[in-house]
């Protein structure tokens, strides 16, 4: 049985969201306090409440992850451990030296040089002018820098920076070993020379607490992990099963958010209906940009002269139940319905399919698949069937158009919907084409 | 506080090198470097003598000596509580990301400015050599370093009780930085205490510390002679106050540093 060097006894952190004095933020503030009494703030909203009552254990040589959504005081709970905010109440235990990584770089001067930099850091994270002499070479072909490490830190690019400031804080060579989310360092090579810096750190029995947001990180690197949610630990146990309940509860929130998403742009929808809108003109819906789930390219838009009007869209699981989130290879129905203002003849209905940084994934139509539509007259609806809608994990916007047949656009709604796929195999492109692998075709040859 | 200061010793390393850096990163950049250390204070001198000797017609014999006499500790002093004052703000996240003593911060900004104001003695040589003012190394030496000391506890619990109440209350940087003016002139430094109207004097001795200090400077690099014991003890004994007050205040609030920088 190894010891527990990180104990954590119901450990509970309030912030202040208002100092006794920064409630005002200023001196005039503070002298018309005592003059103007105001009302005084409710208890409940003067805290946050960054860790609740949080009890953890971290034995020698372990790893351990610490996972959740923001703002649900994984840093804190770093900063407890490292000593750097004291718990409002509970008790920590740290048997060790610490080193934490909590920000790169955290005291490099932009003015001198690499080298005098180095220096200064090392002596900031613990070590005496002769350890960092000891290491100064290895440090420096870390971070690669050999030709720079003479240069004021201020003419480094930010990667630069960065692996500096990560290499110097790794080559402390702590027993405990605090970082937090610093990972997603420099380009592809230099955070794999990272992730074997903390392997080498592991084989030597080192102990490490990682907060990070990339799972499958955590998922290989950790031997135990920490789900917190609202300061509270949710769970506490093997990767896999921590990180499975943790991926269940964020795909719920996020179907929410899709499905909040969606019924704002079905009321933008009715909002820009016909009768708000000029017959024929274009018309942005920016409301768009308000919106949390993405950041759109453009706003959306809506245009055609309306003698078809497009007065809803659904997507709908294999299961009927109305969603905005799909995995990877799920069939999907777009239930479109619409009202024919006057009668029209083969009216064409089209959808679109890109992807938020603007790539047009998928387009079709009724009239290239050969679905004939005789004539559209008052309410009336149309489903298209995506049988295995096989995009890789990304978010989407849907547009939907009906038109004439030499594409006279009657309404077309561009950029309005979204949705999202998702899919934790880390596979790379658009998407999945139907595939296996044969993989005896060469052998006894 | 015994156990402060212990820690404050183990981070000597950290002191030295903070202090290091800030020597070597303020003229950085700039064409001449490090003369600026000595072309600051000799150009202020300069503005000085030209305004009081010229336009306002100020006489007084080896004037250009007396002034950077009284304006080089001057500057260690306001330097030093001007940055002292921002350190703990500016200094936010090396507070908020690595385990680290706060008060090293302020500790850092009095030390790098007392360096330089020991390299800046060298400008005076050539004024005390001009103007052939004898020196007596046997009282020079020892008053020089008791000016020193008493002075470093006095700005140091200065800067210690700003820093901390700036984390809470910005405005006070701004205060500070005009306050410093006003102190300017109301100390004798670039006017010697005999031309301080009668009745002004006892108020400036007693309420201004650094009067003292001063006098004592001009005394032992100027007029080659001791500075009051009476007065020396005094000022010890104030500057020991304004300490204990500057670290209790900075006691006080130091477990809110992480959170409200």
């Amino acid at each position: 049985m190894t010891v527990a060097v990180v104990e954590l006894h119901s450990v509970t952190k309030y912030y202040r969201r208002f100092a006794r004095l920064r409630q005002f933020k200023t001196l005039k503030g503070a002298l018309i306090r005592d003059l103007w009494r105001r009302a005084p703030i409710p208890e409940r909203e003067k805290y946050t409440k960054a860790l609740q009552d949080v009890t953890l254990s971290v034995r020698r040589g372990t790893t351990l992850g610490v996972i959740g959504l923001n703002a649900s005081g994984k840093s804190t709970l770093l900063r407890v451990i490292a000593g750097i905010t004291k718990p409002t109440s509970g008790r920590v235990l740290v048997r060790g030296k610490v080193s934490t990584l909590l920000e790169i770089g955290a005291g490099f001067h932009p003015e001198i040089s690499g080298r005098e930099n180095v220096f200064i850091n090392g002596v900031i994270l613990g070590l005496s002018k002769a350890q960092i002499r000891e290491r100064f070479d290895e440090i420096v072909r870390f971070a690669e820098l050999e030709e720079f490490i003479d240069y004021p830190v201020k003419t480094y690019s930010n990667g630069m920076f960065m692996r500096l400031g990560f290499s110097v804080a790794v080559n402390v060579d702590p027993e405990i070993l605090l970082i937090d989310e610093v990972l997603s360092v420099g380009d592809a090579v230099f955070a794999k020379k990272c992730y074997e810096k903390l392997y080498d750190y592991k084989r030597r029995g080192k102990t490490i607490v990682i907060v990070s947001h990339d799972l499958g990180a955590i998922r290989k690197l950790c031997d135990e992990v920490v789900w917190l949610h609202s300061g509270r630990v949710m769970q506490v146990g093997q990767p896999e099963s921590v990180i499975g309940s943790y991926l269940e509860e964020v795909t719920a929130g996020e179907i929410q958010r899709y499905g909040r998403e969606h019924s704002e742009s079905m009321e933008a929808l009715a909002d820009s209906g016909l009768g708000s809108a000029k017959k024929g003109s274009e018309r942005s819906l920016p409301f768009k940009a308000a919106s949390g789930v993405i950041r759109p390219v453009e706003p959306a838009k809506r245009w055609g002269s309306r003698e078809v009007e497009i007065t809803s869209v659904v997507m709908r699981g294999q299961d009927g139940k109305e969603r905005y989130v799909f995995n990877c290879g799920e069939t999907v129905f777009i239930e479109i319905d619409y009202t024919a203002h006057i009668r029209v003849d083969r009216p064409v209905f089209g959808i679109g399919i890109f992807r938020t940084d603007g790539v047009w994934c998928y387009g079709t139509n009724t009239m290239i698949d050969r679905v004939d539509i005789p004539y559209a007259e008052g309410p009336g609806k149309i489903v298209v069937r995506l049988d295995r809608l096989t995009l890789l994990d990304a978010s989407y916007y849907l547009d939907v158009a009906v038109h004439s047949p030499d594409e006279h656009p009657y309404d077309y709604l561009n950029r309005l919907f979204t949705f999202a796929v998702r899919d934790d195999k880390p596979e790379m492109g658009i998407f999945r084409p139907d595939h296996s692998w044969i993989t005896d075709v060469s052998r006894g040859k | 506080m015994r156990e402060r200061f212990l820690a404050i010793y183990r981070h000597r390393a950290l002191v030295a090198a903070l202090v290091a850096r800030e020597l070597k990163a303020r003229y950085r950049g700039s064409l001449l470097g490090f003369l600026w250390s000595f072309l600051n204070p000799l150009l202020l001198m300069l503005v000085y003598f030209l305004a009081f000797t010229t336009y306002m017609r100020f006489d007084m014999e080896k004037y250009s000596a007396f002034l950077l006499t009284g304006l080089l500790p001057w500057l260690w002093f306001s330097s030093s509580v001007n940055e002292g004052t921002v350190s703990i703000i500016s200094g936010g996240n090396l507070i908020k990301k690595v385990m680290f003593p706060a008060e090293i911060l302020p500790l850092v900004s009095v030390v790098t400015n007392l360096v330089h104001y020991l390299l800046s003695l060298v400008i005076l040589i050539p004024f005390l050599l001009i103007y052939q003012i004898p020196l007596n190394p046997l009282i020079l030496v020892p008053y020089f370093v008791v000016l020193v000391v008493v002075q470093f506890i006095f700005t140091l619990g200065l800067s210690l009780g700003l820093s901390a109440l700036t984390v809470h209350l910005r405005d006070i940087q701004h205060i500070i930085s005009n306050l410093l003016v006003l102190w300017f002139f109301c100390s004798p430094i670039i006017y010697p205490m005999s031309v301080v109207p009668q009745r002004l004097k006892p108020l400036t001795l007693a309420l201004n510390p650094v009067s003292h200090l001063m006098m004592g400077y001009h005394k032992i690099f100027f007029y080659s002679s001791r500075p009051e014991t009476k007065s020396l003890l005094a000022i010890f004994g104030l500057s020991c106050l304004v300490f204990l007050a500057g670290w209790f205040i900075f006691e006080h609030f130091r477990d809110s540093f992480a959170e409200e920088v």
